[in-house]
């Protein structure tokens, strides 16, 4: 492996193949640091029983940003993933006895250890796998977890494919996850529709709908998820969506139009969809911040309500800013906390807490996302209960110890005991910490 | 004899776009912010359980909530080989008896801040680090109350009324 390489490994849970994708790195050549490992991508074939055979593939935000940087295409994507032979990991499995996860997981610690401290095996949250596991009709893994040092790859909760539980306050059934693969299966052309282009280039806008349409029926009360397919629009019946290429002057507008369109269209059709918007920079703009700037906006279309960026943003920049003049300290109040409940006391609360959850998910500035767990951990029984759980599974698969730390004291603060299996799921590293989790379960389970 | 400070545990750990062995600045300006060119610390004479608790209760009763504490205890001898300026001061504690035990790190400059930054990794390094969960301040400081060592109306209001909970929970 060359110095600065990124070396990307994905699996798909239910896959029969797990793949990896190299390619140069424009991101971690800097004098003092070591080579990263970046997942730039997900691919499998699907095995399950009864199902036909397919490919299917998706990129991390790293994955994008790569893409981005790399005009690449969805379809260019595609197949980068699923030609990456050279890297695939032949994996053995066993309906009966539930071996296939182990299996999986041993040859990738095997490989591991050929590179050190420099790989890491990535794994989507321990529900996630559960699920996968009951669709094969297979026992939950959680004893195989117990005992597996795995890291939680907080990119891979960006690009949920039918996995996620997401901050969504309704989970997906294991049925509707068993029906978005068959549609999936059924209908290999959604997969492979190209990433909308300008003409010059200049950025990259995708949208990511529900799949409610897409072989989830409309059953609408438990159908919040979605196989999404990153850099692809939702293609609806004859009148695909319009996407237009962001400015860097009116990037708000811009995203304001597009969800326009698309409430505009959604409207007579769907109750409860969730829109999700990805905007990747320039590559211009990537220099001068190397990260995707991802705008992720929950809205409950059947409220007709136009997503206010400017006001997220706003929230956003007082949040910042009362962080930077006054770092929050342990058991002293914040003036971040009255800016909070502030927003959180406006009739958008759900929106809000749509806000709060995706600045949370923000690994480009840990300390920020830290402070903000910390300062939500503060506020008594903010959200849902899933929406706590699931900041705190967020934080805690967060590479930065710091966000870690602030995942379980937010838990501890809320003192939830649903949160225990939450911390019970987590595998960490840091001894100090470690023991921080146990004190914190034990409390919560008093 | 051992210096102990409060600190945000996570905000020492290694960070991704900084070297091993590099202190994140972060940690330095948000855990070492001095007053006056001074840094508060507390002593204490040794680090077993007793006299560490000691401290972290000088720390947790002056707080305006109850939280978890995080704390870091320095080997006082070491500060003052790095030409430190220690200055007993009056501690702000509730507990008077504890109040003795507060000393500034005085006239700090950018490179004596940076010296303490270095013995706080030396510390943490050396597990001189203990974290106090929320349920085991509130213990320290409702013991401080029963033992009569703190006056409850000298609490700050949210943390006078959760301790005080549980005080009179077991009373």
């Amino acid at each position: 492996m060359s110095p600065g390489a990124i070396v990307s490994r994905g699996r798909l849970p239910d896959s029969g193949q797990v793949r990896w994708v190299q390619g140069p790195s424009q991101f971690d050549e800097g004098a003092s640091r070591k080579p990263r490992l970046h997942t730039l991508g997900y691919s499998g074939a699907d095995i399950q029983g009864g199902l036909p055979a397919f490919h299917i593939s998706w990129p991390t935000n790293e994955g994008m940003r790569y893409a981005a940087e790399n005009f690449m295409t969805a379809n260019q994507w595609s197949e980068r993933v699923i030609s990456s032979d050279d890297h695939t990991i032949p994996v053995e499995r066993d309906d009966t006895t539930a071996q296939f996860w182990p299996a999986t997981m041993e040859h990738l610690r095997t490989v591991s250890k050929l590179y050190g401290d420099n790989v890491r095996v990535f794994t989507p949250s321990g529900d996630a796998i559960a699920m996968t596991r009951k669709m094969a009709g297979a026992d939950p893994v959680s004893s195989w977890l117990a005992d597996t040092e795995l890291l939680g790859d907080s990119q891979l909760r960006h690009n949920r494919l039918f996995l996620t539980e997401g901050l969504s306050p309704m989970r997906p059934s294991v049925e509707n996850i068993r029906r978005a693969l068959l549609d999936q299966a059924d209908s290999p052309s959604r997969s492979g529709h190209p990433l909308p282009q300008s003409q010059d280039r200049r950025g990259v806008l995708s949208t990511i709908m529900g799949s409610y349409r897409h072989g989830l029926g409309h059953d609408l009360a438990s159908a919040t998820t979605q196989t999404f397919m990153p850099y692809q629009h939702a293609e609806t019946e004859d009148q695909p969506v319009e996407l237009q290429t962001p400015s860097s002057q009116d990037k708000s507008g811009e995203l304001s139009a597009v969800l326009e369109s698309i409430r505009n269209r959604l409207r007579h059709d769907l109750a409860g969809a969730k829109i999700r918007i990805f905007f990747s920079r320039h590559p211009a703009d990537l220099a001068e911040r190397p990260a995707l700037h991802e705008l992720t906006t929950h809205i409950p279309v059947q409220q007709v309500q136009l997503v206010d960026n400017a006001e997220r943003d706003r929230l956003l920049a007082k949040l910042m800013a009362s962080f930077e003049d006054d770092p929050i300290e342990d058991g002293m109040d914040h003036l971040a906390e009255d800016i909070i409940a502030e927003a959180l006391g406006s009739e958008k609360q759900d929106t809000v807490l749509g806000w709060l959850a995706d600045f949370c998910t923000d690994m480009e500035h840990p300390a920020f996302t830290a402070s903000l767990l910390r300062c939500l951990g503060r506020l008594e029984r903010a959200g849902t209960d899933s929406w706590r759980k699931e900041l705190v599974r967020y934080g805690l698969s967060a590479d930065d110890a710091e966000i870690r730390d602030a995942a379980v004291q937010a838990a501890e603060s809320w003192g939830d005991s649903s949160l225990i299996e939450v911390l019970e799921a987590h595998s960490e590293p840091e001894p100090w910490l470690h023991q921080y989790i146990v004190d914190v379960i034990g409390d919560l389970a008093e | 004899m051992f210096l102990v400070r409060k600190v945000t545990r996570g905000k020492w750990s290694p960070k991704s776009d900084l070297s091993t062995g590099e202190i994140p600045a972060d940690a330095v300006t948000a855990d070492l912010r001095t007053q006056s060119n001074n840094l508060s610390f507390w002593r204490s004479p040794t680090a077993d359980d007793d006299d560490i608790e000691e401290a972290a209760l000088a720390i947790a009763a002056g707080r305006e909530k109850v939280d978890r504490l995080q704390i870091v205890w320095l080997n006082y001898d070491e500060v003052q080989t790095d030409g430190q300026t220690l200055r007993d001061t009056e501690g702000r504690t509730p507990v008077k008896d504890l109040q003795p035990l507060h000393v500034d790190l005085a006239r700090l400059d950018y490179a004596r801040l940076g010296k303490v930054a270095g013995r706080v990794v030396e510390a943490l390094n050396h597990n001189r680090f203990r974290n106090f969960p929320r349920s085991a301040v509130r213990e320290l400081v409702a013991q401080a109350i029963e033992e009569g060592r703190i006056e409850p109306a000298d609490l700050e209001d949210d943390l006078r009324e959760d301790v005080c909970r549980l005080v009179n929970e077991r009373s």
